[in-house]
C-alpha cells in the first residue's frame, strides 16, 4: 500500500516537475546529506572544535533554506505569488545571499 | 589573682643618654665628612664654604694649591660681584696661595657696586664682605653712599633683607647705625618651637645670618644687642639641633654662628651636660658633668660648677645643697659625690646645678639647670622564701619549705587539682633595710616538656610580704599536667640588680594527660608547597583516521549531486563566451577563492577590500548576463 503511494508519488514527480526544479532538488539533497553526516560525526565524536562544527552545520541549514527559497520563486506553479520576480532575478538574489552567508561562515569557522 | 601570659618581657632598667646640648666629637667628625665633599672644588660657592668651614674646625685644607688654581682659573668676569667675593675671600682664607689674583680689579668692581644706587642687597653684602676680606678700607664717602642705598633697600623689611643689611652695616661704621634698630623688629619674627627652640621660617641659613649679624653689629658699635639671654639660649638650642646638616654651606653657617655664640663680648653660651648615665648608686656614688661651649671646647673664662640642691622626688626632702663640683683631669669634666658612704634611699631625685663665674665673663645658659637623677638600690632576700602546698578549701595550714637565695629546692613538689601552690617572700633594700615595693614581682611557671610559660603576679599583701596563692582547680583549663620550673622575677627601675631566681620544680597532677613536646616548628611556619601553573587540559580528540573518514564521507553527497545532475541531463549548451559570462563565473569563483584565503591567512578588513572589487565586477557582469538570459526566455 505504502509502496504504491511512494512509487505513484515518484513517477508523478519525474513526469510533472520541470528540469530546473529537479536540479535544485538534487542540490537540496546534497546539502541535506552533508548536514546529516556532520551531525552524525558530532554525535559520535564530539563537538570539538565547536565553532567549526557550528559554522559547517549552520552553513548547510542556511544553504538549504536559501535553495528552498529559490525553488519557491522558480516554481512555475507559484508564478502568481512572485509575478514580478523572474527566475533570473531569484537566482541573482540566491547568489548574493550565498556570498554574504559564506563570508560570515568563513569568519566564524576560525 | 591576675595572671599574665607573656611571651617575653624586659627587665632592663631604662637608660637614657644625656641630652647633649653642644657639638660632640662625633658631631664634629660628621660635619668634617660633609665639608670634605666640597673637595676637590667643583664650584666657587662650595669651595668658599668648604675652606671657611675647615678653618672653623682648625682642619688643614686638602691640597690647597689645587684650590688656588681653581680660584684663579674661575676668575674671568670682573663684573660678577658674587664670584669676585668667593674668589677674594677664599684666596685670603687659604693664605698660602702662590701666584697672584688681580686684587686691584676686584676691589674696583666692589667699590663700583657700592657706589651704584641700583645695586641689590646681595651685591652690597658681597662687596662689603669682599673688601673686608681683602683688607681694603671703605672710604667715608662710599660708606655714606652705601648707607643711603641700604636705607632705601630696607623699605622691604623681609627677614633675609634685614639679615644681610646687618652684615653690610657692620662694615659701614657709624653711617649705618640705623640698622641696629632693626634687630628688634626682626627678632620678633622668629618662630618658637616647643618652648625650646627659636628659628626663622626660611631655615638654618637665614637664622644663622641674623644671629651672626646681630652680634657682629653689636661688637662693631660696642652696644649690647637687643636680644635676651633666653632668646639666645633658644637660638643656640636650634643651631645645635641642626648638627645633622648635610650641605657644605649649612655646615659652614652652623660652625660660624656657634663659634660667635661661644665667644663674644655680650653673651657667652655655656653648655652643661651629664657624662655617662644619670644614675648613681652606692657602688658608683659620683656624677660627672661636662661644662663646655657650643662647639665642645673648654670655656675660656674662670668657672666653677655648683650643685645648688639635690631633692628627693617622693617627699621633697633636701639631701644636699651648695656642693662644689671638683674638676677632674679632663678640664671640661667636673665630679661630685651624690651618695653618702652609708647609702641613700633609692628613687628619683631632682638636681639643680649652676655654673659660677665672674660677672665680666657674661656667661648665659648656666643658672639653675634642672636634672633628674636616679639613685639605684640593691634588692636582697634576708628572710627565707616559703613555698608549699595546701588544700584548696583552706581548712588546713599550708606545709611550707624554707629556701634561701639563690638556692633551689632539692625535692620536686607534687600538687594535684584539689590543692593550691603557695609562695611567700620578702624583698628588702640593702642600704635602708626596708621592704621594697617593686614594679615587677612575677612567678614564672615553665612546662619542662612543652616549654609553655605562664606568668603570675605576686601580690604585695601587707606592704612587707609578697604572696601568691595559685588555686589549681581554677587554673586547670590553662595549665596542663607535667613538671614545671618555678622562677621568681624581681625588677624595678631603681634596682641595680634584677633578680631571676630558680626556686623549685613542681609536678602538677591535673588529671589531664601530660602533653608531648611541641613540634620544633609548627607546620604553619614551614614553607608551603610550590604552586605550579596548570594549563587547561586539551579536549579529547578523535583518532586522525575517524576525522579523515568523515571528511571523505562528505565527498559522497557531492558525488551524488553530480550523478543526479548528470542523470537529469544537465548541460552547458547555453554557455556563451561573452565578456559578461566569463566575468560573472570568474568573479564568483574569485569570491569563493577569496573566502578560502580569508579562512587561511587574510583578516576581515583585507578580505572586505578585495571583496568590494570582485563583488563589483561580478555584480555588473552577472546583471548583464542574467538580463540577457531573461530576454532569451521571453522571446
Amino acid at each position: 500500500m505504502l509502496s504504491t503511494v511512494i512509487s505513484k508519488f515518484y513517477n508523478d514527480y519525474l513526469a510533472n516537475t520541470p528540469k530546473r526544479l529537479k536540479i535544485i532538488d538534487a542540490y537540496l539533497t546534497f546539502v541535506f546529506l552533508t548536514g546529516v553526516i556532520q551531525f552524525v560525526y558530532c554525535c559520535l565524536v564530539g563537538t570539538f572544535p565547536f565553532n567549526s562544527f557550528l559554522s559547517g552545520f549552520i552553513s548547510c541549514i542556511s544553504c538549504f533554506v536559501l535553495a528552498v527559497c529559490l525553488r519557491l520563486q522558480v516554481n512555475p506553479q507559484n508564478k502568481m505569488h512572485f509575478s514580478k520576480i523572474s527566475a533570473e532575478r531569484g537566482f541573482a538574489d540566491f547568489i548574493f545571499a550565498q556570498v554574504i552567508l559564506h563570508l560570515v561562515v568563513v569568519n566564524f569557522i576560525g | 589573682m591576675r595572671s599574665l601570659t607573656l611571651l617575653s618581657f624586659c627587665l632592663a632598667v631604662s637608660c637614657c643618654a644625656a641630652a647633649s646640648n653642644h657639638l660632640s666629637g662625633y658631631d664634629r667628625q660628621r660635619l668634617q665628612q660633609v665639608i670634605d665633599s666640597a673637595f676637590p672644588p667643583k664650584n666657587l660657592a662650595s669651595a668658599h664654604y668648604g675652606v671657611l668651614a675647615n678653618k672653623a674646625l682648625n682642619h688643614a685644607i686638602p691640597k690647597p694649591e689645587d684650590v688656588c688654581k681653581f680660584l684663579s682659573s674661575s676668575l674671568s668676569d670682573f663684573t660678577n660681584i658674587e664670584q669676585n667675593y668667593y674668589v677674594a675671600s677664599t684666596w685670603k682664607a687659604i693664605g698660602t696661595c702662590s701666584g697672584n689674583i688681580d686684587s686691584a680689579a676686584i676691589i674696583k668692581s666692589f667699590n663700583e657696586a657700592l657706589n651704584k644706587a641700583t645695586s641689590s642687597i646681595m651685591d652690597l653684602y658681597f662687596a662689603t664682605s669682599g673688601l673686608k676680606a681683602l683688607g681694603s678700607p671703605i672710604s667715608s664717602q662710599t660708606q655714606k653712599k652705601t648707607a643711603d642705598t641700604l636705607r632705601t633697600l630696607l623699605k622691604d623689611d623681609s627677614v633675609s633683607n634685614i639679615a644681610h643689611a646687618l652684615h653690610i652695616a657692620t662694615h659701614l661704621g657709624k653711617e649705618a647705625a640705623f640698622a641696629f634698630d632693626r634687630i628688634e623688629d626682626v627678632l620678633v619674627l622668629a618662630d618658637e618651637v616647643d618652648g625650646k627652640f627659636l628659628q626663622f621660617e626660611s631655615g638654618l641659613g637665614i637664622t644663622a645670618l641674623v644671629i651672626s649679624g646681630t652680634f657682629g653689629l653689636a661688637e662693631e658699635l660696642k652696644k649690647d644687642p637687643p636680644i635676651t639671654p633666653q632668646q639666645t639660649i633658644k637660638f643656640a638650642n636650634y643651631f645645635v639641633s641642626r648638627r645633622t646638616v648635610q650641605t657644605v654651606k649649612g655646615a659652614q653657617n652652623l660652625l660660624n654662628v656657634l663659634s660667635i655664640l661661644s665667644q663674644n663680648s655680650f653673651q657667652t653660651h655655656v653648655s652643661v651636660s651629664v657624662v655617662g648615665s644619670k644614675t648613681v648608686s652606692l657602688e658608683d656614688p659620683t656624677i660627672s658633668m661636662r661644662v663646655c661651649d657650643l662647639l665642645g671646647r673648654p670655656v675660656t673664662a674662670q668657672i666653677g660648677l655648683t650643685l645648688e640642691s639635690f631633692v628627693r622626688a617622693s617627699d621633697k626632702a633636701q639631701i644636699l645643697s651648695m656642693v662644689k663640683f671638683e674638676q677632674t683631669s679632663d678640664k671640661m669634666v667636673y665630679q661630685a659625690r651624690l651618695v653618702k658612704p652609708k647609702g641613700e634611699t633609692p628613687g628619683l631625685y631632682h638636681m639643680t646645678v649652676s655654673v659660677t663665674a665672674s660677672a665680666a665673663s657674661k656667661l648665659i645658659g648656666n643658672v639653675e639647670m634642672p636634672l633628674d637623677i636616679k639613685i639605684l638600690g640593691h634588692a636582697v632576700f634576708p628572710k627565707p622564701l616559703l613555698i608549699g602546698t595546701a588544700d584548696a578549701d583552706q581548712v588546713t595550714q599550708p606545709k611550707f619549705e624554707k629556701l634561701t637565695y639563690p638556692n633551689k629546692l632539692g625535692q620536686v613538689l607534687e600538687v594535684d587539682s584539689h590543692q593550691k601552690l603557695t609562695l611567700r617572700f620578702t624583698v628588702m633594700e640593702k642600704v635602708t633595710n626596708k621592704p621594697l615595693n617593686v614594679h615587677q614581682a612575677f612567678i614564672l611557671l615553665t612546662h619542662q616538656t612543652t616549654k609553655e610559660e605562664f606568668i603570675f603576679v605576686a601580690e604585695n599583701a601587707d606592704s612587707e610580704q609578697y604572696k601568691l596563692d595559685l588555686d589549681l582547680s581554677s587554673k586547670s583549663k590553662d595549665l596542663s599536667s607535667g613538671t614545671y620550673t618555678i622562677d621568681l622575677i624581681i625588677g624595678d627601675m631603681i634596682l641595680s640588680n634584677s633578680v631571676l631566681w630558680k626556686v623549685a620544680d613542681v609536678k602538677l597532677n591535673l588529671g589531664s594527660a601530660v602533653p608531648s613536646p611541641a613540634a620544633p616548628v609548627p607546620a604553619m611556619y614551614l614553607p608551603k608547597h610550590e604552586i605550579k601553573h596548570l594549563f587547561r587540559e586539551p579536549e579529547r580528540r578523535p583518532p586522525v583516521f575517524v576525522s579523515n573518514l568523515f571528511t571523505g564521507l562528505l565527498l559522497i553527497p557531492l558525488l551524488l549531486l553530480f550523478i543526479m545532475w548528470y542523470k537529469l541531463g544537465i548541460n552547458l549548451s547555453n554557455f556563451s563566451f561573452s565578456l559578461s559570462t566569463i566575468g560573472f563565473h570568474l568573479g564568483l569563483g574569485g569570491i569563493f577563492c577569496l573566502f578560502g584565503l580569508f579562512w587561511l591567512q587574510l583578516n576581515m578588513f583585507e578580505t572586505l577590500k578585495y571583496l568590494l572589487g570582485l563583488g563589483l565586477v561580478t555584480f555588473l557582469s552577472g546583471n548583464s548576463l542574467l538580463a540577457k538570459l531573461a530576454n532569451q526566455h521571453k522571446r
